[in-house]
């Protein structure tokens, strides 16, 4: 039980130790806590970095109630590896100093990154770093799914993406009509 | 706030289809714009998400005939309309000079106005080799340019005796990979046809080798040398070793009043 006085300097107290470290913890959907550097979650997240200015930080775990274990230890994962690696000067370009660039192709690590995962998981993923508004990431992660789809027939894709084709025989042929020019060599 | 909308589908089952259309709009934006239009016919969903892509890359095939890829440029913008665009990448890398007539020229000017009408952040070019034809008048119009020069001489030699003003443009990246593009004349009136000018990128070195040397420099204004913007804030200069014509470049960056080109390889590495 909780004294009222000298809960005030207890709060302070938190505050103060909570401004002091240098890793925040964040708690996925399913109630599993991650610990990320804050540097790195500010300046690779405009939604952390905003919890973070804005004090909305929970020391014992902050709610990230759309994102999954699996999705948030990958998040996590990103941050510490972005954070580790030497970044290329075409990555400080990309994103951060240069954002006027063209996307820069992901480097080493980041495509290794991706090409582990599994289709649920990259898509999770992708939903996390939407969610969070962790640019690179979003780029890093829609760039392989492009990649996948890539120089495909659109029953290639279907059966890679497991994509249901509702269209009837009749509007089919209607579209491909429609955009004779973008299926002149079919 | 999430980066892209998201009209999420409800009740979707897993896989693609969870995601919502901002993303899928930001995937196809990756795509060459062929198949990028293509996924039109995956399913109903699909019909429309490619004419919001937030990056349009037409980029030619060495089997491309020039005719052709008019023709589905000109009905891919009709089509699109002006939906905003992220980036605009044009690639003629398979298209050879002698296809590339005159009307090409004033083509290409017009599709490049109509991407920057849609608010494009991000234009870049990669033009044939031998090409020489003038680019430079559609993309006056632009904030922020990236101009990748892959082949052996570069749009410029031609083009800046018809220099036109970049009176919007505020950050400009020059690459030039092959080290034989760029030359002098060409940064210089490039320099002086930008009066709003705030931040230049060199790239002075081979492709695929990426730079080991980064200078920083920045211009300070004086009444004498008011040839190029009073804005121009940081000036950078990316290169492998200081050779001959990066040193050239240099001294004429200097002529300019650029100065304080400190290299600072070793600790460059600094978030901003």
């Amino acid at each position: 039980m909780e004294v009222d006085k000298g809960k005030g300097e207890a709060e302070e107290t938190r505050k103060v130790a909570e401004a002091d470290r240098d890793t925040v913890t964040l708690k996925s959907s399913d109630g599993k806590l991650f610990e990320v550097s804050k540097e790195a979650a500010a300046r690779l997240s405009t939604v952390l970095a905003g919890m973070i200015a804005g004090g909305s930080i929970d020391d014992n775990g902050t709610d990230l109630k759309q994102i999954g274990s699996e999705a948030l230890e990958n998040v996590v994962d990103y941050c510490n590896k972005h954070a580790n690696s030497i970044p290329s000067a075409a990555l400080i370009s990309s994103s951060i100093s240069f954002n006027t660039a063209p996307f820069k192709e992901p480097e080493e690590w980041e495509r290794k990154f991706v090409d582990r995962l599994s289709h649920d998981a990259l898509f999770d993923l992708v939903e996390a770093a939407n969610f969070l508004g962790m640019e690179r990431l979003l780029d890093v992660t829609c760039h392989k799914i492009s990649e996948m789809m890539k120089g495909k027939s659109p029953d290639q894709i279907r059966e890679v993406f497991n994509i249901k084709n509702d269209y009837t025989k009749e509007e089919l042929e209607e579209i491909r009509q429609e955009l004779a020019w973008a299926f002149y060599d079919d | 706030m999430p980066l892209r909308k998201s009209c999420k589908m409800e009740g979707a089952g897993s896989g693609i289809d969870t995601l919502p259309d901002g993303v899928l709009q930001h995937i196809l934006g990756f795509l060459p714009a062929r198949d990028a239009v293509r996924t039109c016919v995956l399913a109903r969903r699909w019909r429309d998400l490619w004419m919001f892509a937030t990056g349009l890359r037409i980029i030619s095939n060495c089997n491309d005939e020039m005719g052709e890829l008019r023709e589905f440029v000109d009905h891919l913008l009709l089509t699109r309309g002006i939906a905003p665009l992220e980036t605009f990448e044009l690639g003629f890398d398979g298209v050879s000079a002698d296809d590339f007539c005159e009307g090409d020229v004033l083509r290409v000017n017009l599709w490049f106005r109509h991407a920057i009408r849609c608010q494009t952040a991000s234009c870049h070019v990669t033009i044939p080799g031998n090409c020489t034809c003038i680019l430079l008048e559609g993309l006056s119009e632009a904030k922020n340019l990236a101009l990748i020069a892959e082949s052996e001489t570069f749009i410029f030699k031609k083009d800046l005796r018809h220099c036109p003003t970049f009176s919007k443009l505020k950050t400009l990246l020059l690459s030039d990979y092959l080290c034989v593009a760029l030359d002098l004349d060409a940064i210089t009136c490039i320099l002086k046809h930008s009066p709003v000018l705030e931040r230049l990128t060199l790239e002075l070195f081979r492709q695929g080798s990426g730079h080991k040397m980064l200078m920083k420099g920045s211009y300070s204004p004086v009444h004498t040398a008011a040839a190029i913007s009073e804005h121009l804030k940081i000036v950078e200069v990316k290169c492998e070793v200081v050779d001959e014509r990066v040193y050239k470049v240099l001294k004429l960056l200097c002529t300019f009043n650029i100065r304080k080109l400190i290299n600072n390889a070793i600790e460059f590495f600094q978030y901003l």
